[in-house]
């Protein structure tokens, strides 16, 4: 039975690195078709990222170790989160070891080192890039973590596991704190994938980057890790936040055929999720810089007042 | 005390003889200048001729009613600098020593502006660093003192596909104290090819000195060789040539507004102006085949001829141009977190303005009243120009909302101009251009003033050719809007302004 368990795992990180870059692609997709524009496809990530497989590693001359080591750390965590979220099943081996807490800590780790690994070239860009990203992360973690308080306090538990099944199993409650904690969500899952209107993914206009400028000196192999950890977060984020708050169809068990059911339905959400993300992105332009602690301010103040709710309310 | 006294006045697009103006001792120069420019008159051109042991500096002067000035003078090696009392002379006189080899005294900061070679082979005689080419952006730049400082060096290999320049920024966190542009990597040699002309080259030569105002430095070189000439074009070519100066303005500010709406992330507006841009510009193809216009401005008029067809295909594509470009235009100005964003961004107040003798929309953003159409109207403005328009502000949102408002006032007089053209021919004979004269030709083009001067040798060939974009005027007003803003906001800011380097760099 352990041995199945673990296979379901493997299942789910397989599902992750093959169906993250799909994620991205839909995306881009859908946003060249809001703007009528044409678009290479949804599969155009995997062809962009075995390109720069292919290619030579460009490294700077006082490039430390940190800055090579950096996109296979930012690799590998990120696929260690992508084994702890529950998307296709619930008895997953790997979601008991760790809870929410430990979830927004491994992406603080992802953080750090980009955001050393930005300074480390020493260029002026990557400086920038990366004093932006810690004034973003010191507003937009707290947010995250309250939002996703407020839903544990439904769960009486951190784990996802736990969140999971009370949402999607239990007792079927209308619970107005999940609202306000589900626009804060948002608002950190379009900041923490680096979106508009935090961040443009498309930009190259060097001053105004904020995640492009921490990794603009990676090329090749070390740029195509961070690519597809980059799509990869994106994809995890959009899953985190379809277990948190709409954990339907999720299974609790391993069965095969309900593992199938809840892969076909989590496609459709994703679907669905990609479209809104786009809708958001089509109809906003990106923020002023400093206007982003307003941005992110109400963002924890609603996660608050979710929290609040949940004491007077239910 | 008016100084106009000292001033040979004459019209736009008119050719002089050169003995009309009078060679003053280099005081009276440099005191007539600083003081007409504090009577309303503002520096169009101002420049150096290597002449005799010395060289022979000419000051084009823009005033009101239409009048335009010149001002001669001769110097050996040395003259004392005006630009702490004249600040718009501060570009002018680093290329006036840079070109001819000339010490300025007590200039602010005097550094090379394209770091070209001198023009003059005379110049290793001299003996100053001869025949050594520096190299773009070598040398010193205003550094800002202090720990929490930091230098930001932007280009000249920008991540996107622009063109070349640096950018040196002094920094405190994310506010910008100090811009200082370094330009001149695409500096051609331009007016050292231009000298003893006309050849068979130079019309083609000026129409590429910047390619998206092909229109704007065609029709100045047309109107000087018809002022050295003596000849008119016929209203019929006069009228397509304006025809075809709005229309180059029109592709210019549609594709503007959508970078602009690309650089603050608004995709729709961007994409859309992307497309409508390459409306306007096949409709500059549908009158010459050509998408920029070149060939379609010869001296004496203008080189194709628009039929009855061709006529009835532009009146159609322009309104649906118009009705696509108010669509994306409108969605814009709907957005609020656009708005924001171009609220109160790249400030440039108008006495900076002013003092800096900044041209076209980067003027008229900031409420000054300025336009070469309606100050020294040329070609078929003479007869009927779209409205002035003016915003207040100095800011992006004024800048974006000014070219809107011009780009109405273009389709309107183009769909007037299309559907009341003149008959006739469209280009009449240009003859030889007559011997020791000065012409001087302003058009307002997309981006503002450009102005080039000719003078020629007793032969009629060109002694010297003096091109000037506007850019030339407005880098300095993009360094201004940048004080005290956000780098961030450098791309946006930079945008707005939308200036040639290869305009400037020549």
């Amino acid at each position: 039975m352990i041995v199945y368990s673990f296979a379901i795992e493997a299942l789910q990180l397989l599902l992750l690195l093959l169906a993250a870059p799909a994620f991205a692609g839909w995306v881009r997709t859908v946003k060249c078709r809001m703007q009528g524009r044409s678009y290479a496809g949804i599969f155009q990530p995997y062809r962009d990222i075995a390109r720069l497989f292919t290619k030579e590693v460009i490294l700077a001359e006082n490039a430390s170790w940190i800055f090579r080591f950096t996109p296979y750390l930012v690799f590998g965590v990120t696929v260690m989160i992508g084994g702890i979220v529950p998307f296709i099943s619930t008895d997953l081996p790997f979601a008991a070891t760790a809870d929410v807490i430990a979830l927004v800590m491994l992406f603080a780790i992802i953080r750090f080192f980009t955001a050393l690994a930005g300074m480390d070239i020493g260029t002026a860009f990557g400086g920038m890039g990366s004093s932006r990203e810690m004034m973003i992360a010191s507003l937009a973690e707290p947010a995250m973590l309250m939002a996703i308080f407020t839903v544990s306090l439904a769960g009486n538990s951190t784990s996802l596991t736990r969140m999971v099944q009370v949402m999607a199993h239990g007792e079927f409650v209308i619970r107005p704190s999940l609202a306000f904690a589900l626009l804060a969500y948002i608002m950190v899952h379009l900041t923490e994938t680096g979106r508009i209107p935090v961040d443009n993914p498309s930009t190259h206009l060097e001053l105004t980057m904020i995640h492009e400028a921490m990794i603009l000196e990676y090329s090749g192999r070390h740029l195509a890790l961070i690519e597809w950890a980059g799509q990869m977060k994106l994809f995890i984020f959009s899953t985190l936040g379809i277990a948190v708050f709409c954990p339907w169809g999720i299974p609790a068990s391993n069965d095969l055929l309900a593992i199938i059911g809840g892969g076909a339905l989590l496609a459709v959400k994703l679907a669905v999720l990609g479209v809104i993300l786009v809708l958001i992105e089509t109809g906003m332009a990106k923020m002023r810089l400093f206007r982003l602690t307003e941005y992110l301010g109400s963002a924890f103040l609603l996660a608050t007042l979710g929290m609040l709710s949940f004491f007077i309310l239910e | 005390m008016s100084s106009e006294g000292i001033l040979r006045t004459f019209r736009n697009g008119e050719a002089i003889p050169v003995r009309d103006v009078p060679e003053i001792a280099l005081h009276a120069f440099l005191q007539g200048a600083v003081d007409l420019t504090g009577q309303g008159w503002r520096i169009a051109s101002y420049f150096g001729v290597p002449d005799r042991e010395g060289v022979a500096l000419w000051c084009i002067l823009a005033g009101s009613q239409g009048r335009l000035g010149a001002l001669r003078s001769w110097v050996e090696r040395q003259l004392p600098s005006i630009t702490s009392s004249c600040p718009e002379a501060h570009l002018f006189e680093r290329e006036i020593a840079e070109q001819c080899g000339l010490t300025l005294e007590e200039h602010p900061w005097f550094k090379p502006v394209r770091y070209q070679r001198p023009l003059r082979r005379a110049h290793e005689e001299r003996g100053s660093g001869a025949g050594v080419q520096p190299l773009p952006a070598v040398g010193d730049f205003y550094r800002v003192e202090g720990a929490e400082v930091h230098e930001v060096a932007v280009g000249p290999v920008h991540a996107g596909v622009i063109e070349p320049g640096h950018f040196r920024f002094q920094c405190h966190g994310e506010v910008v104290f100090h811009l200082e542009i370094a330009l001149g990597y695409q500096h051609r040699g331009l007016e050292h090819a231009l000298a003893g002309g006309p050849h068979p080259a130079t019309v083609v030569q000026l129409e590429t000195v910047a390619g998206d105002t092909t229109i704007g430095h065609a029709t100045a070189h047309a109107m000087i060789m018809e002022g050295l000439a003596g000849t008119e074009p016929p209203p019929r070519g006069e009228a397509l040539r304006a025809i075809a100066l709005e229309l180059e303005r029109l592709a210019n500010h549609c594709g503007d507004l959508g970078a602009l709406a690309g650089d603050v992330g608004y995709l729709p507006t961007m994409s859309f102006c992307g497309r409508i841009r390459g409306d306007f510009l096949n409709m500059t193809a549908v009158l010459c085949g050509s998408r920029f216009g070149r060939g379609l401005l010869r001296p004496g008029g203008t080189y194709f001829d628009c039929s009855a067809g061709q006529t009835a295909d532009l009146l159609k594509r322009l309104e649906e141009a118009r009705r696509d470009y108010s669509g994306a235009v409108e969605l814009l100005w709907g957005s609020p977190s656009v708005m924001t964003r171009f609220d109160g961004a790249g400030q440039v107040r108008p006495e900076d303005a002013l003092a800096l003798g900044l041209v076209g929309p980067a003027a008229r953003a900031c409420g000054i009243e300025r336009d070469v159409r309606r100050d020294h109207p040329f070609g078929f403005y003479r007869i009927s120009r779209p409205p002035l328009r003016t915003q207040p502000g100095g800011d992006v949102m004024a800048r974006a909302k000014l070219r809107w408002q011009e780009s109405q006032a273009s389709l309107e007089f183009i769909h007037d101009r299309l559907n009341s053209l003149p008959e006739g021919p469209v280009m009449s004979a240009c003859g030889a251009a007559a011997g020791e004269r000065l012409a001087v030709a302003l058009v307002e083009g997309w981006r503002g003033e450009l102005c080039h001067v000719a003078i020629t040798d007793a032969a009629g060939r060109f002694l010297r050719y003096k091109v000037k974009d506007p850019s030339f005027h407005n880098w300095s007003g993009l360094a201004m809007a940048l004080r005290n803003e956000q780098i961030s906001d450098f791309p946006l800011c930079n945008k707005s302004f939308n200036l040639s380097y290869c305009g400037f760099d020549l």
